[in-house]
């Protein structure tokens, strides 16, 4: 069994393109379609990874970031951020949230690969 | 992307260059010319907001058969979803959104030519896109020979639409578009590790 990631994002196929890659390098993937969505399911549910985008409806990801990282679950999880977003200022904000990294689409999937092995060591 | 009166509407205008997106809510229209390029317009409905995009894929044709379009389409794909994440930023739960698309014609319009699948494969990828987003597209005005001139309501989603002649002007965009793409296809965004 491989590692498990979470995708978090509202787009489908975002979900679609990153869960492609994740599974094709041996990953065991799961997905949530908004913040919410995400917290819920990852409250009690212990990973060894979670991607989240920053933009979504109902919750947004640093907020979701700010949660889970207040549970005993995900105090240590890595939590990668990917996005459109490039302001230092919101990168400053999933930092201060508790971000492990933030990844500025768009990405290749070597690189994104090469900065999960990275973050999982 | 520049924002002008438009003196023949009576609205204040955004024009879009090639890659570029715009959402509104304002009273304003945003218009953009198109070649093979396509434009995805969405609209939240429940919001009354709309946006519209111009994009072109870096790497037609490079998919196999059984490759996941969205893994190699990472511009296309960075197109949609900046569009849909400006319409998040207005305030769109994603969930009332409508889609038109418009362009993708086969016209020779850059300075080297050998454009003529590339509309084709910019209509595809815009449809599967909306497809697994679950967004009904409602409208189009997608191949044919002729480029387009669009102007996006973003109000009430009406569109005007005039068929143009390719011309100097809309090559020079074209080419300069191009080169970028060609330039960029394999550069990423930035990774920062805390």
């Amino acid at each position: 069994m491989g590692q498990s990631i979470m995708i978090v994002d509202d787009s489908n196929a975002i979900r679609q393109s990153v869960s492609f890659i994740l599974k094709e390098n041996g990953y065991d993937t799961m997905e949530a379609c908004d913040g919410q969505d995400g917290y819920n399911k990852l409250k009690d549910q212990k990973v060894d990874l979670i991607i989240t985008d920053v933009n979504m409806p109902n919750k947004d990801g640093i907020s979701m970031l700010r949660e889970l990282r207040a549970t005993d679950t995900h105090k240590f999880t890595p939590i990668l951020v990917l996005t459109t977003e490039s302001q230092s200022s919101i990168m400053q904000d999933g930092k201060s949230a508790g971000a492990t990294g933030w990844i500025v689409k768009p990405f290749s999937n070597d690189k994104l690969i090469a900065t999960i092995k990275k973050v999982l060591g | 992307m520049y924002k002008y009166f438009d003196n023949k509407l009576k609205k204040d205008s955004v024009n879009l260059a090639p890659g570029e997106f715009f959402v509104s809510g304002d009273d304003i229209v945003i218009n953009t010319v198109l070649g093979s390029c396509v434009s995805v317009a969405l609209y939240d409905s429940e919001r009354k907001i709309a946006g519209l995009n111009h994009f072109m894929l870096a790497e037609a044709k490079l998919r196999t058969e059984s490759e996941n379009i969205f893994n190699v389409e990472r511009y296309g794909l960075n197109a949609m979803e900046s569009l849909m994440t400006g319409l998040i930023k207005l305030g769109s739960s994603g969930k009332c959104l409508q889609a038109k698309i418009f362009g993708g014609s086969a016209v020779l319009e850059t300075r080297g030519g050998g454009q003529m699948e590339i509309g084709a494969d910019n209509i595809s990828f815009a449809e599967k896109f909306l497809k697994a987003e679950n967004i009904p597209v409602i409208n189009r005005d997608t191949g044919g020979v002729r480029a387009r001139r669009i102007y996006l309501y973003p109000q009430s989603f009406r569109i005007l639409l005039r068929r143009v002649k390719p011309n100097v002007e809309l090559r020079d965009l074209m080419d300069v578009y191009k080169h970028k793409l060609d330039e960029t296809k394999n550069n990423d965004g930035t990774t920062v590790l805390f």
